[in-house]
């Protein structure tokens, strides 16, 4: 695969992550290759300290990396100013967090509406695809309540509601179930993968072994390595 | 255009989402609103007081072109009266002014329908008085030049608010005759409401008649030496003030040469009337602006505390809303805007307090101020500065809180809560900053405060040179019309009786110009034996009409000699009592008992025998230097200017016996200013103890804000420390040795707080000294007091904090997330 393969949405090459701490250099990520294509489903595994989240930080252009090269929709990011990398994360790149994010002191339909409003997005269409968002996750009738009124599952379902309204090109998730219990984390699960079903491109960091079988792709990493990047068949 | 609607729209919803955090925090709010709206209240108030007096112009037309036109005696004084027959050449040989008047006052009794005789402040002025001022009648006419004739009919013009208190509003005063001090007036009109002109020592006037129709008028118009004339004028158009001086000093020189007995050494100096009127409360205006404004800085730097304070919570948010794709100046923007829209409503909330803020703060200054001309009060220049001092202050103390919380990295979202809400080193350090600049300004308006203080103690306490305890006073005037020489003495013998007469009076005494309390009279004087001095260039004499008994009765003692007796009658031998500092300057190393002097009250020679040497008294307020004094007999020169003292056992029940004694021996005369003699002695500080007690106010609320912000900053960082603390425990720390690991934290805030506010100190301390009587810049006492009190303040601060980190046990404080 090329970078100019219609199909490769993020290309990284000889990634490389340091964090220099006093006089303590630690080697986050070392030497990582990676191609999410357009429509993956990727979960990215490993154990506590292996670098996922760093790479999930890379990947959604929170983070720069020290080395390498990190090209996204066709263009090489690496070296973006703060500014450019936050406009393409509003445009192109939604999160799901794992403690979900919401800023409690505005309502749900605000929460849904903030990226848009970072974007300009005119006051008409923003109510347009902030309800169409709401009615995808099935709380469209919450929308004038404030997070601290909704439970923990009903709260990532916002979240995914904001993560979708900005119609981004990849849909990064850290840990999305790790604040919910089983049920409830199930069901946001499903809501992923309904997003996924339509076309959505995913990438998931979890420890979830079940949750990681959903998706369609692995990638495990190991002491900051990707040791592993395997096609699986999807768990019904 | 789009663009702009659209920062429109996007700025709004910033503010109404500030507008959310507020309402959502019912107590950080209020704390916040509280402190702002007390400091752009101050703020606004001070303001308001600064711009009615020193940068709005007086309410008449064109009142730039109003000019006070001071004769002046150097290097003796720059602000003396003039003469009828100076104020006729000024008036007629002058190129530059249209209109110029003359004023001089005239207190009236005035008795009408049968009522008890009323004092009223009056003057006497030339014709051209109210069209130098321009203002208008709202009944009748004003007076003009054809009422100014020498035995012309006597007609008045009285005020719109006397017109309404005492005539009831009643439009047939015009045309009626009134009794003032025993004369009949006219009323031919009521002016403007509002106008209470009499010239620069002339407030609250009541009542203005043509001088020319004075009894006196005649006789007074041919003395050159007689200066009893305030001047003003109104520039031509285009006439500067330098222009005019140019011009009348060439009048002056003139006259100098022409008259040089009465007018060798005599200048003029013009100056604008808003200038003459308030010019002597700009110190203080300035003193407490300038408080005022370093409070505001200590409420801005709290304020911006408290933003510091909320955002470091809201790092989870600012991290979130970074992953969102909102960009650091996005974020700065929304912060800046929350800090405006805090800073707005606190200004909001500011404007309403400065409404009654303006009158407390208004009495520091208005012994000052000519209040009938110059209206104190929030107006639109007020309510404009308020908003802009809010925006201004939003703005640059919003984005150093702001720039501080929105550097955030964007991956913290990905991070667990407690991180995200921890305290940045930029909020720390922004925060140690605002907390060192507080206690700056704390230190330096506490110095400020502490020398005014001990200023206003020198003043207060100094020896006044009589004793006031058990005194009251009340002052009245005789007019010429109805008491000759013969009548003014035998008033003066028939109400010292009367008073006598009553079981509360212990003492009683008259005098025509009682310390701290009368007009003054002075003017120089001969020597037997001795060449004259130079026309002009002698020293002068204070001059007193006393009675028999005065100085006993005053407690003023002798010093050499003796007081004056009723054997001291009026075809007697005349004597003289002169002061300690007269003794002192004019006969240094002799005894002045039996020399002559020549007070000059009359054309020819009238030598007057020392007698006695009195103490020295403080005649021009307590704060002033004694200053060389004469003193004569009423008995030998009655004065109509009368100010009658008694020494009470119920000095509350004597103010009303004055009032009635007067009556009982003269219903035609009203007495004015009755007051205890403490309380008119306290009137004189008044003005300076007003300052004083507002910055004692302003830097104590300075000192305790300072503290809040230091014990807040000193809490949140020994909370950060509680797991090293629980560790340090564990290890063995002893309680005392944690204590002092966070009160060293918190004094070297203070500390560096001091050596800063030390410099800014000395600023405050000679700006003082230059503006405030008594006060002394390098007073060891205030700068050895005021650290020990920042200091004291600070350990305070920060010690509950530091008791609550040593009462911490160790398993708890490593088990602290």
């Amino acid at each position: 695969m090329t970078d100019t393969d219609d199909r490769a949405l993020i290309t990284l090459s000889g990634i490389e992550k340091v964090f220099l701490t006093d006089e303590l250099e630690t080697h986050a990520l070392s030497d990582v290759h990676l191609v999410i294509e357009r429509g993956d489903y990727v979960a990215i595994e490993g154990p506590s300290g292996s670098g996922k989240t760093t790479l999930l930080s890379i990947l959604g252009l929170l983070d720069a990396p020290s080395r390498g090269r990190h090209v996204m929709g066709g263009r090489e990011v690496q070296g973006l100013d703060a500014r450019e990398r936050a406009r393409i994360r509003n445009r192109d790149i939604g999160f799901i967090f794992q403690t979900f994010n919401l800023i409690g002191d505005l309502t749900v339909a605000e929460n849904v509406e903030l990226p848009l409003r970072y974007r300009d997005v005119p006051a008409a269409e923003r109510r347009r695809r902030v309800d169409s968002a709401l009615e995808r996750v099935q709380m469209a009738h919450r929308k004038g309540h404030m997070p601290s009124q909704l439970s923990g599952g009903q709260q990532q379902r916002v979240a995914v509601a904001r993560a979708v309204a900005g119609d981004p090109a990849i849909l990064f998730a850290d840990e999305p179930t790790g604040a919910l219990d089983s049920k409830t984390g199930d069901a946001v699960m499903d809501l992923i993968g309904e997003l996924h079903a339509r076309g959505t491109t995913v990438c998931m960091v979890t420890h979830s072994r079940e949750y990681a079988r959903r998706a369609h792709r692995a990638i495990h990493l190991f002491d900051g390595r990707v040791v592993e990047d395997v096609a699986r068949s999807v768990a019904a | 255009m789009k663009k702009l609607l659209s920062l429109t729209a996007s700025v709004l919803g910033d503010a109404r989402f500030a507008l959310r955090l507020l309402a959502r925090s019912p107590g950080y709010a209020l704390t916040l609103l509280g402190v702002l709206a007390l400091g752009i209240g101050a703020t606004t108030a001070m303001f308001s007081i600064a711009s009615a007096l020193l940068l709005r112009p007086l309410p008449y037309r064109d009142a730039e072109q109003l000019t006070m036109i001071w004769k002046t005696h150097e290097p003796l004084a720059r602000e003396w009266p003039a003469s009828i027959p100076d104020f006729v050449d000024y008036h007629d040989r002058n190129k530059t002014f249209s209109k110029m008047a003359a004023a001089t006052h005239d207190s009236f009794s005035l008795a009408s329908d049968g009522a008890r005789a009323e004092y009223v402040g009056g003057v006497d002025v030339t014709g051209e008085f109210f069209e130098v001022f321009g203002v208008q009648a709202v009944h009748g006419r004003l007076l003009g030049p054809a009422d100014d004739k020498a035995g012309g009919p006597p007609v008045c013009v009285v005020s719109a608010d006397l017109w309404r208190r005492r005539f009831a509003g009643d439009p047939s005063l015009v045309g009626r005759t009134i009794t003032l001090s025993g004369r009949p007036f006219t009323v031919v009109g009521v002016v403007q409401d509002g106008f209470r002109m009499g010239g620069p020592y002339g407030d609250r006037i009541d009542v203005w008649a043509p001088l020319a129709v004075h009894p006196t008028y005649p006789e007074k118009a041919q003395s050159r030496g007689n200066n009893h004339l305030w001047v003003m004028g109104r520039r031509k158009p285009g006439v500067t003030l330098a222009e005019a001086q140019a011009d009348m000093s060439a009048i002056a020189a003139a006259l100098a040469a022409e008259y040089p007995r009465s007018n060798a050494h005599r200048g003029l100096n013009l100056v604008d009337l808003h200038e003459a009127l308030v010019g002597k409360a700009r110190p203080t205006v300035f003193v407490l602006f300038g408080a005022v404004a370093l409070v505001f800085l200590v409420v801005c730097a709290n304020v911006a505390s408290l933003l510091l304070a909320r955002g470091a919570t809201r790092r989870g948010e600012m991290a979130a809303r970074a992953a969102l794709g909102a960009t650091r100046a996005r974020l700065v923007r929304q912060l800046v805007t929350e800090s405006v829209v805090v800073f707005g409503v606190g200004g909001a909330l500011g404007a309403l307090a400065a409404r009654w803020m303006v009158g407390f703060f208004a009495d520091a200054v208005r012994s000052d101020v000519w209040a009938a001309n110059v209206a104190l009060g929030v107006d639109g220049a007020a309510l404009a500065f308020a908003l802009g001092v809010s925006l201004v202050a939003g703005v640059a103390f919003g984005v150093v809180p702001a720039l501080a919380t929105s550097r955030v990295a964007p991956q913290a979202v990905l991070k667990e809560t407690a991180a995200q809400a921890g305290v940045s080193r930029a909020q720390r350090i922004a925060r140690s900053g605002l907390v060192v600049a507080q206690v700056a300004v704390a230190f330096a308006l506490l110095v400020g405060s502490g020398l005014a203080v001990r200023g206003f103690a020198r003043v207060a306490s100094a020896a006044p040179g009589f004793d006031p305890s058990g005194m009251v006073v009340g002052r009245l005037n005789l007019p010429e019309t109805t008491h000759d020489d013969d009548a003014v003495l035998a008033f003066g013998k028939r109400l010292e009786d009367e008073l006598r007469r009553s079981p509360n009076a212990i003492a009683v005494a008259t005098n025509s110009a009682m310390p701290m309390v009368g007009t003054n009279s002075n003017g120089w004087f001969k020597i037997e034996g001795r060449n004259p001095w130079p026309s002009g260039e002698g020293p002068i004499l204070e001059r007193n009409v006393v009675s028999p008994g005065y100085f006993a009765a005053m407690g003023i003692p002798i010093l050499r000699g003796r007081e004056f007796t009723e054997a001291d009658a009026k075809d007697g031998r005349k004597v003289l009592v002169i002061s300690q500092t007269t003794a002192a300057t004019v006969f240094p190393g002799e005894d002045p008992i039996g020399k002559r002097i020549d007070l000059g009250a009359s054309k020819d020679d009238e030598w007057m025998e020392i007698v006695g040497v009195a103490g020295d008294t403080r005649r021009r307020g307590p704060a002033s230097e004694p200053v060389a004094e004469a003193y004569v007999s009423s008995r030998q020169i009655p004065s109509r200017w009368v100010v009658v003292a008694v020494r009470s056992r119920s000095p509350e029940a004597s103010l009303g016996e004055i009032k009635d004694a007067v009556n009982a021996v003269d219903p035609r005369l009203a007495t004015y200013s009755r007051q205890r003699m403490q309380d008119r002695i306290d009137d004189w500080t008044s003005q300076q103890r007003t300052a004083t007690t507002l910055l004692a106010a302003f830097s104590a609320a300075a000192l305790l804000l300072s503290m809040v912000g230091l014990f807040g900053l000193v809490s949140y960082t020994t909370s950060q420390r509680t797991r090293e603390i629980g560790l340090r425990v564990a290890l063995g720390s002893t309680p005392g040795a944690v204590i002092g690991l966070v009160m060293k934290s918190g004094g070297a805030l203070v500390g560096l707080g001091l050596v800063v506010g030390a410099a800014l100190a000395a600023i405050v301390a000679r700006a003082l000294t230059a503006r405030l009587p008594g006060v002394e810049a390098l007073d060891p006492a205030i700068f050895a007091a005021i650290p020990a009190l920042v200091g004291a303040s600070a350990l305070l601060a920060c010690l509950a904090p530091a008791w609550r980190a040593a009462k911490i046990p160790p398993s708890v404080a490593l088990r602290y997330e």
